[in-house]
């Protein structure tokens, strides 16, 4: 039987409240297990983000800014930091 | 429709109020609110004249959907010459103020003079009035002016705009303050009422708004609502207000901090969204203590605060211990991070005391900002700063700061100069974050490649607000397709201005639905298309009066830290403002000439030549 190797990332919702997944802390931080190969877009679409597609909240994978139309083939590692946020603006 | 078709002209030198009527053709050209004060300005001051002046005026100006019922239907504008930059100012406020004095009966005031001594203005329905003001509210702050005006007039919602004494004081960044903490805030408009001897304006009124299609109006705006109250940004708006930004820019690395020698503050955690809904442990309260909606606003973002009663702060204070209009994100970027200070009670103090005083609180900060580089840099000392360690960090020169230069006591007048005029009197010009002498909110350009271009091109100085090129900026350190998507963005964001709506229903609406509710209300044919003309062409007659007032493509400018100290964290990593990539793309997509004026077709094609 092929089994199917795991990866965990680093997810950080920023000023999402009050979105909060099971197991995340009240920091907003939490681990999420994606299967390897696994790419940004996947690990969007695992989150289920309140809009349901995730094209309303930016991303940055370690600190760095990925575009919403670029999401898809920007592989994942273990380990790996992602950073979630609406898009606001102050006032 | 939508206009009761009357200005109100008060010769302040005079003593005069007369009415007069509404220039309805420009009604059609500018739509109202920040375009029609910059025509009626553009006509009635020459763009050289000292700001200060009685020879400049002062225009509060409503839009067509001022005081309707379409969502945040409140919005009024102050225009005038600003004498923090020496360009054209356009100061937007909320609160309940613009509705009041559209339900009164009119659609704009014209301040113009100098009066010999100082006094008010009333404007109940009909009647406009001036009154004397010394040995009554002259020298009070803008809470004991807003009492003391309903309590000699016996009526507790009359709706007042009014200066504190940093207005009399003619701090370079004075705000006119409406309902005690919301503001028409940017460039110092309030030091122009200042120099008017002009102290409030008290408005009453009971007419209502006529709109063109009552019917369709009513459907329209019921319908607008049904996108924007449910939308996740006035959720957001709501539910953390603007402070949810802080932490945003913070993990973006676009947190202007230590006067922007960084990017990304170490103490954040002590002044967020999160620790401000957090209960201190000294009194089991937390400093949040609820929302303050606008004029028909559905969304209701704005802060209440209750500093602890405990902090040094407001010892003796007893007008600070109850609940105040609290931070929002560009005040409290600005007296937070902006100046390395962690302590939150000291940062809400400090807002506090500029609604109190009025002024503007990002200028403020950045101000003193610039002041703390100067003492550690050693270009001040403990001379100027009366004893005080003024390095950044500490909350007690903040605080006494505050205090300091809204009543223009010792150092207090150097910081009310702005950031500009303080570090060129102590040689450091290089520690001034400004564009066109205003200070910047809080946005690092050099992880905002869109922001860095608006910043250097907004007609009045270094603004969040004129452009909107956050959500692509928040995708991509780029220059690329920024100088379309920042242009675009202005010329939107000034017929929004325009409008008598409040610009955070962007979040939610698109331009079509702003269309559709001034189409509704107005006489016409506003479309989307004409809407888009109308702020291109607001845009252009601004950058006119700068011209004419001598700015030129040298002013487009940013500050040298931005261009040569590069980001120290976060997305944009190693990276400084590249404005000069964007610039001459973002002049040939305006029309202009690579010196940054419009040409002779650009003006024939929007009406301006």
């Amino acid at each position: 039987m092929e089994s199917i190797s795991a990866m965990k990332v680093i997810v950080k919702l920023i000023s999402m409240e009050p979105f909060s997944p099971y197991g995340f802390d009240d920091k907003g931080v939490g681990k999420l297990t994606l299967a390897d190969g696994a790419d940004l877009a996947d690990a969007i679409t695992a989150m289920k983000l309140p809009d349901g597609v995730g094209e309303s909240y930016m991303t940055m994978l370690n600190d760095d800014a990925v575009a919403i139309s670029e999401r898809v083939g920007v592989m994942l590692n273990e380990g790996d930091e992602i950073t979630i946020f609406p898009a606001i603006k102050g006032g | 429709m939508a206009w009761h078709g009357v200005v109100l002209r008060v010769n302040l030198t005079e003593g005069t109020c007369t009415s007069e009527a509404l220039n309805m053709d420009w009604v059609k050209l500018y739509l109202g609110q920040r375009g029609l004060g910059s025509k009626y300005l553009s006509e009635e001051v020459d763009p050289k004249v000292d700001p200060l002046s009685p020879d400049n005026k002062l225009i509060f100006v409503t839009g067509p959907l001022t005081g309707t019922c379409a969502s945040t239907g409140g919005r009024y504008s102050v225009v005038t010459k600003g004498p923090l930059t020496g360009a054209i100012a356009c100061s937007n406020s909320g609160g309940q103020f613009g509705g009041e004095f559209k339900l009164a009966g009119w659609d704009m005031l014209i301040l113009e003079g100098k009066s010999p001594k100082p006094v008010y203005l009333t404007i109940f329905n009909d009647e406009a009035q001036l009154h004397d003001a010394e040995g009554f509210i002259w020298t009070k702050s803008v809470w004991e002016t807003e009492d003391a005006i309903k309590q000699r007039h016996q009526d507790p919602l009359i709706r007042i705009a009014s200066i504190g004494v940093s207005g009399e004081n003619l701090v370079r960044y004075a705000c006119i303050m409406n309902d005690r903490d919301r503001a028409a805030g940017r460039s110092g408009v309030g030091a122009v009422m200042g120099s008017k001897n002009l102290k409030a304006i008290a408005a009453r009124g009971s007419h209502g708004v006529a709109v063109k299609d009552p019917k369709r109006f009513l459907e329209v705006t019921r319908a607008k609502r049904k996108i924007l109250d449910p939308s996740p940004a006035r959720a957001r708006y709501s539910g953390l207000g603007t402070m949810a930004m802080m932490d945003v820019t913070q993990a973006h690395g676009s947190l202007p901090t230590l006067n922007c020698r960084e990017v990304q503050f170490s103490g954040i955690g002590d002044v967020n969204v999160k620790k401000q809904h957090t209960k201190r442990k000294s009194d089991g309260v937390a400093p949040y203590q609820g929302n303050k909606a606008c004029f028909a606003c559905s969304i209701g973002c704005g802060r209440m605060a209750l500093i602890d009663p405990n902090h040094f702060s407001v010892k003796d204070k007893p007008q600070h211990r109850g609940v105040t209009g609290g931070l929002e994100y560009e005040s409290a970027y600005a007296v937070g991070p902006m100046c390395g200070i962690t302590d939150l009670e000291a940062a809400i103090y400090a807002s506090a005391v500029c609604n109190e005083q009025g002024m503007d609180p990002i200028s403020f900060g950045a101000t003193v900002a610039a002041a703390m580089e100067l003492f550690e840099e050693g270009a001040i000392s403990t001379k100027e700063t009366e004893g005080r360690d003024f390095s950044f960090g500490n909350a007690e020169a903040l605080v006494w700061a505050a205090e300091v230069t809204g009543s223009a006591r010792g150092f207090g007048v150097e910081l009310g100069m702005g950031a500009k005029r303080l570090c060129d009197k102590y040689g450091r010009p290089e520690f001034a974050m400004v564009v066109k002498g205003q200070e910047f909110p809080g946005y690092d350009p050099r992880a905002m490649q869109g922001m860095a271009l608006g910043y250097a091109t907004s007609n009045r100085g270094a603004c969040h607000l004129k452009a909107a090129p956050f959500v692509d900026d928040f995708q991509r350190i780029a220059t690329d397709g920024k100088a379309k998507i920042v242009k675009d963005s202005q010329d939107y964001v000034a017929a929004i201005d325009s409008s008598g709506l409040c610009t955070f229903t962007k979040a939610a609406w698109q331009a079509p639905d702003y269309a559709d509710q001034i189409d509704a209300a107005c006489e016409g044919d506003w479309t989307v298309e004409r809407l888009l003309e109308v702020g291109e062409r607001i845009f252009n007659l601004e950058r006119m009066f700068n011209n004419a007032a001598g700015f030129t493509a040298k002013d487009d400018t940013l500050p040298d830290r931005v261009f040569k100290e590069p980001a120290k964290g976060g997305a944009g990593k190693g990276h400084v403002a590249y404005l000069s990539k964007m610039l001459p793309e973002y002049y040939e997509l305006r029309g202009w000439t690579p010196d940054g004026k419009p040409t002779t077709q650009t003006l024939q094609r929007l009406g301006l030549a």
